[in-house]
């Protein structure tokens, strides 16, 4: 990467205000079932995120971690069949289409990036704008904020978003979703396909948006990565939560490494 | 001297008039990765409504404008009747659209036969003259100003069609949709409104192409069958999907036709000849087409 | 057509199986006990030979009649690649009218007699058709239809410009035609035609038979694999280009026989039929028949010719065909893309599964047992070379996309008889690596053996003759085929028949069936999934589909088989009982790869574990050595933060 995002501080144990010990739940899901077909991806997951909250859901692949983001940003996908409750925002989103959601203030940057490429890096930011087109001037402070964040994109705001290197193509997924003005950021596994190097950049800038009071549902296979920036985690296995726990005890526990590497 | 003026007047004016229909395959393809096979239909559908409306006396211009807003409701019927009943599918393996909007297409056109019947209906021109200039000559070729008409059209839709395109969100949103419809519904774009959208503007631009051309070919059944046709070969020789593309390949078919016909005796014949031979290399050796970008081989 | 719904009796042979793409004429080859299944083509001839008594007086139906047979032929041309291969043409009016000119035109041109026509006529559309295929089955799905598209505009193009040859737009009348007041039968005021609806409805018979063959041969399932998914046939053995040129001059050379009956009922030879709406129409027909069926298109074609005989469709659509065959298009691929015979089989089949409810079931047909040395996997001969301990040697096996190397440097060996795992994190590149070594990638650098002799150059197909297989992790099955014919596919390069003899089902084609058939039984016995073979592969349980797709790879008889994360979406007891096969098949013989998250499942099973990270691999060894390992760790985990 030839320009590297300015060192974020580690993320400070915050200090929240606890009215009573309870905290307004932003995101609520209640005994998530999913299936593919006949594949069963999801089999009773239940979690809830609360406002200001980082929230890492940790596991090994094929547990269900994307399933889970996906089916909680509404994307519809082949022979998906869901039961279930979402509760975003105190609304019933379970059977909302995506877009519809996006809309309602959650940004969902996706498993792989994803990003638009065959448009140029800066239409793919304006495009995590959408829903706030008609807000132009908001969206150009928005568009210099991000720039600012990760100068990089600024260098290549004309190039085609597929000419940027993966970590590039990362940040441009997380900008494309900060343009959204998101209340809620849906982070699906960022680490995926980057070099070490990379992966630390990346959890330092998310550890920057937790810092700046972002409410963030991440899920991540690299469990060290996502508990250093995370409040609270659950543990994913085999579709179901095996367990979970405020991240600092959890950094500890030999329960997380048995979930990856057996016992 | 003759023949080559002959020759570029030709290209120019035949190209246009096949540009202005490629544009709506383009713009559908655009942004859905599908063909409207009903295209051509919906051009004739509109020159009949244009027909109709200046026949109960609305003079040119009013006819154009109530044509092209009939034709976005009829955009969304083609969409409605042909794609919406397929559901969620991936255009490029699931090819049940290309017969739901071929066969769309026959319906209408058999359609307009019951209700209005078969004969060529003339419409007048938008513009016969321009401050008392009606038809120019040049080397003894014969412009006229409907034809000029036409290929200056042609360019300002282009150009038109292109900053839609690149410039504006909504154009962003096309491109978004066409490439990764899931992502671009987690941006909070209703990719199904965008797919009704594109079709309407297809229908506007079809009825746009219709007033423009049926002074010179007039308004009949079969000129949505030949002229879609060759619409959508300039629009894949061109690269489905870009502007650019359909209007160099419109101008590729208007100039081919125009010099095989000037050059050879039996030139009507040849024509659609050597036209079909190139689009089957095009297809052969670059299914994108000129101005396409080439598809990843999925394994 | 077909009675749809019925299984054979138990005869205690082993018999046919009745798939549902393939029900339909009876073998002439009687079966104890499956008379029932001679009736729908008892029906068909005895509704021609009504046909032909009845209406010998009417001039107009008996063309009606004649043009039936010969549509239904087209129909069953354009159903094998549409139906079964699942490809989609816009062109095939072209080779009807190919047909046309080559049986009636040119082959009297040249001497032969008249009534030889035909042979010309499927012969030649059938070296028209491949030409069109070497043009397109390189491409997919909308492309190739548009290049079908334009060739079938192109040879009408051709035909008005060939004015002297071809004669231009008004075409050429046959001077030479058959004389078919001559055919048997041919009586009364109209022999000629009569002669020629009987003819005709020969031929209609002749078409029935060869693609009855052709569907329950290995050809018919190598189609139908291709086009539920192509590339899970190609690693079975199948050459999908060469099946796919294959079934274009197949359907070609149909169509083109019925160019020529319609070119003997016309007297004339022209190019007004090929347009693009004809060939809409010919589709269409299939569409609404039933895809995929035998009696579809025979249906569809019969439902047309007739209905417009009748005069109230004539008057009322003689001009707005567009308008029939449009609307019937938009409401058969949007609401019932089975067609008619699709939708009948589905009516037949809920109404038994409704009597099984209320406890009138029919009685369960057992499965055929086989001979033991047939329930488990065979491993092949083979000499005894040096290095005999190693099935699979990587070296420095590295695959670039753009700029991203998936794999690097990677050296891997799998011993003989051992269960060899590959683990890794997501994006580490195992399916890179099983995609390169199973031939669906080319590498960027480095060697594959198998047995000691390189891969490097081979197709899929290739590899799978030499003793690959693999299984897929989003699993590929072939889900409209049964169970049986999914493994006897797997099978497919094991043992080869020719077309011919496919479509003429000789003694040979005949015995080989009934090996590949006994074969496959054996080895659904060895899964467990003997009691569901006859049932659609689609219909099976999750965690039974995967033990399809290992019996489907046990088929061809591997030396290796590459499993891709066979475990992904099982429940635990599930599981367990894929451990136990897996052991089993290592017992018997077959070395197995791998690649699998569930570690549980890899601990126990494995005797090698391989971690893959970023495309390298980082670390080797028996299982409970890797799982201290520390890069292992920090690979899954991500690196220690203090």
């Amino acid at each position: 990467m030839s320009a590297l995002p300015a060192e974020q501080p580690r993320r400070p144990r915050p200090l929240k205000p606890m009215a009573n010990g309870k905290k307004d739940k932003l995101l609520k899901v209640e005994d998530l079932r999913v299936f593919y077909g006949a594949a069963r991806a999801l089999d009773g997951v239940s979690f809830h995120v609360a406002q200001g909250e980082v929230v890492a859901i940790i596991g090994s692949n094929g547990a269900g971690k994307s399933t889970t983001l996906k089916t909680v940003s509404g994307v519809s996908e082949l022979l998906k069949t869901v039961s279930g409750t979402i509760t975003f925002a105190g609304e019933r989103i379970d059977k909302k289409h995506s877009h519809h959601i996006a809309r309602m203030g959650m940004a969902h940057v996706p498993e792989g990036r994803r990003v638009f490429a065959g448009s140029s890096v800066e239409d793919n930011l304006l495009l995590g704008a959408y829903r706030r087109r008609r807000d132009r001037g908001a969206v150009s402070e928005d568009l210099e904020r991000v720039y600012e964040r990760f100068p990089v994109l600024r260098e290549r705001r004309s190039q085609p978003a597929g000419y940027l290197s993966g970590g590039e193509q990362q940040m441009l997924a997380i900008g494309r979703g900060l343009m959204a003005s998101p209340r809620f950021l849906l982070l699906d596994e960022p680490s995926l396909g980057l070099a070490p190097l990379l992966v630390s950049q990346v959890f330092d800038i998310i550890a920057g948006l937790a810092a700046d009071g972002t409410t963030i549902l991440l899920v991540e296979q690299l469990a060290h990565q996502a508990l250093r920036v995370a409040d609270r985690a659950y543990v994913l296995e085999a579709g179901a939560i095996s367990g979970g726990g405020d991240a600092a005890s959890m950094a500890a526990d030999p329960h997380v490494r048995e979930a990856y590497l057996g016992a | 001297m003759t023949d080559f003026v002959q020759i570029l007047v030709s290209g120019l004016t035949v190209g246009s008039v096949i540009a202005l229909v490629a544009f709506g395959y383009n713009l559908v393809f655009a942004a859905t990765r599908i063909v409207n096979f009903a295209q051509g239909s919906m051009l004739v559908v509109a020159g009949y409504i244009a027909f109709a409306v200046t026949r109960a006396g609305v003079p040119i211009w009013g006819a154009f404008l109530i044509s092209v807003l009939a034709s976005l409701a009829v955009g969304v019927i083609v969409e409605i009747v042909a794609i919406k009943p397929l559901g969620r599918f991936d255009p490029e393996t699931n090819v049940g659209w290309i017969l739901t909007t071929f066969g769309v297409g026959l319906v209408a056109v058999d359609l307009i036969k019951k209700t209005v019947g078969a004969e060529a209906r003339p419409l007048p021109p938008l513009a016969s003259s321009i401050f008392g200039w009606k038809v120019a000559k040049f080397a003894g070729v014969a412009i006229t100003v409907p034809d000029a008409l036409l290929v200056v059209s042609a360019i300002l839709i282009v150009i038109g069609l292109e900053r839609l395109q690149t410039r504006t969100a909504l154009g962003r949103a096309f491109r978004a949709v066409a490439e990764d419809r899931q992502t671009a519904g987690l941006m909070g774009i209703n990719t199904e409104l965008i797919v009704m959208i594109t079709f309407a503007l297809a229908g506007a631009l079809a009825a746009i192409g219709a007033v423009l051309i049926a002074p010179r070919l007039f308004v009949k059944l079969d000129l949505g069958v030949n002229l879609g046709l060759q619409a959508f070969i300039a629009a894949v020789i061109g690269g489905l999907g870009s502007t650019r593309g359909a209007i160099v390949g419109g101008y590729v078919i208007g100039f081919t036709t125009a010099i095989v016909s000037t050059v050879t005796s039996n030139g009507g014949s040849w024509g659609p000849v050597i036209v079909f031979v190139v689009f089957l290399l095009v297809l052969v050796v670059r299914p994108a087409g000129i101005f396409g970008s080439p598809a990843v081989e999925k394994v | 057509m077909a009675k749809a719904g019925t299984k054979p009796a138990d005869t205690g042979e082993v018999e046919e199986v009745a798939g549902e793409f393939g029900q339909g004429v009876l073998p002439l080859y009687r079966r104890r006990g499956e008379l029932i299944r001679f009736v729908p083509v008892l029906l068909l001839v005895l509704f021609i030979l009504w046909f032909g008594s009845s209406q010998a007086d009417s001039r107009k139906w008996i063309d009606i009649g004649t043009e039936a047979m010969y549509l239904a032929i087209a129909a069953a041309g354009v159903n094998i690649l549409l139906g079964y291969t699942g490809l989609l043409s816009l062109g095939h009016a072209a080779f009807f009218v190919a047909g046309g000119y080559a049986g009636a035109i040119l082959s009297p041109a040249i001497g032969l007699p008249p009534w030889t026509g035909f042979l010309l006529a499927f012969v030649g559309s059938a070296a028209l058709g491949a030409v069109l295929a070497l043009m397109c089955c390189h491409l997919h799905g909308f492309y190739l239809t548009v290049v079908t598209f334009g060739f079938g505009a192109l040879v009408p193009a051709i035909v008005v410009v060939a004015k002297d040859q071809l004669g231009g737009p008004a075409g050429r009348s046959v001077d030479h035609f058959v004389d078919t007041s001559k055919v048997p039968g041919a009586h009364g005021p109209f022999s000629l035609q009569l002669g020629l609806f009987y003819l005709s409805a020969f031929f209609l018979l002749v078409t029935l038979f060869l693609c009855w063959n052709l569907v329950r041969s290995r050809w018919g399932r190598a189609y139908m694999a291709i086009r539920e998914s192509e590339v899970a046939a190609r690693v079975s053995g199948v050459n999908a280009y060469r099946y796919k040129v294959s079934s274009f001059a197949l359907s070609a050379g149909f169509v083109g026989l019925a160019g020529w009956l319609g070119a003997q009922r016309f007297v004339l030879v022209s190019s007004q039929v090929a347009t693009p709406d004809q060939s809409f129409r010919y589709v269409i027909t299939v569409v609404v028949g039933g895809m995929g069926t035998l009696a579809g298109p025979i249906l569809g074609a019969f439902g047309f010719s007739l209905g417009f005989g009748i005069t109230w469709v004539q008057n009322t659509f003689r001009d707005y065909q567009g308008l029939l065959y449009g609307a019937l298009g938009l409401i058969a691929v949007a609401t019932a893309p089975e067609g008619t015979v699709g939708n009948l089989r589905r009516y037949a089949r809920s109404y038994q599964l409704r009597r099984a409810k209320r406890g009138v079931a029919a009685k369960p047909v057992p499965p055929p047992d086989v001979a033991a040395e047939l329930k488990r996997p065979a491993v092949r001969e083979r000499e005894a070379l040096e290095g005999d301990g190693e099935v699979l040697r990587v070296a420095g096996l590295t695959k670039r996309f753009g700029g991203v190397a998936a794999l690097s440097d990677v050296d891997l060996v799998v011993k003989r008889g051992s269960v060899h795992a590959l683990i890794g994190p997501n994006g580490s590149g195992k399916t890179t690596f099983i995609n390169v070594v199973t031939g669906l990638y080319k590498p960027t650098a480095g060697r594959i053996e198998l047995d000691g002799t390189s891969l490097e150059g081979l197709s899929p197909a290739a590899r799978s003759g030499r003793g690959l297989a693999r299984t897929f992790q989003n699993l590929q099955l072939w889900r409209r085929m049964t169970v049986l014919d999914n493994v006897m596919v797997g099978a497919h390069g094991r043992n080869r028949v020719g077309l011919v003899q496919s479509l003429l089902r000789t003694p040979k084609s005949h015995r080989v069936e009934r090996q590949l058939r006994e074969r496959a039984w054996g080895l659904l016995h060895f899964v467990g999934l003997a009691d569901r073979g006859r049932d659609l592969a689609g219909t099976l349980a999750f965690a039974d589909m995967r033990r399809l797709e290992i019996a489907r790879a046990l088929a061809s008889d591997p030396e290796l088989l590459l499993l891709d994360e066979p475990a992904a979406g099982m429940q635990v007891s599930e599981i367990h009982d894929l451990a136990e096969l897996i052991r089993q098949v290592r017992d018997a013989g077959v070395t197995v790869l791998l690649i699998e998250h569930h570690m549980d499942l890899v601990m126990g099973l494995s005797d090698t574990v391989s971690v893959l990270d970023y495309g390298q691999k980082i670390a080797e060894g028996p299982p409970a050595q890797v799982r201290r390992d520390s890069r292992v760790v920090a690979a899954y985990l991500g690196e220690e933060t203090e």
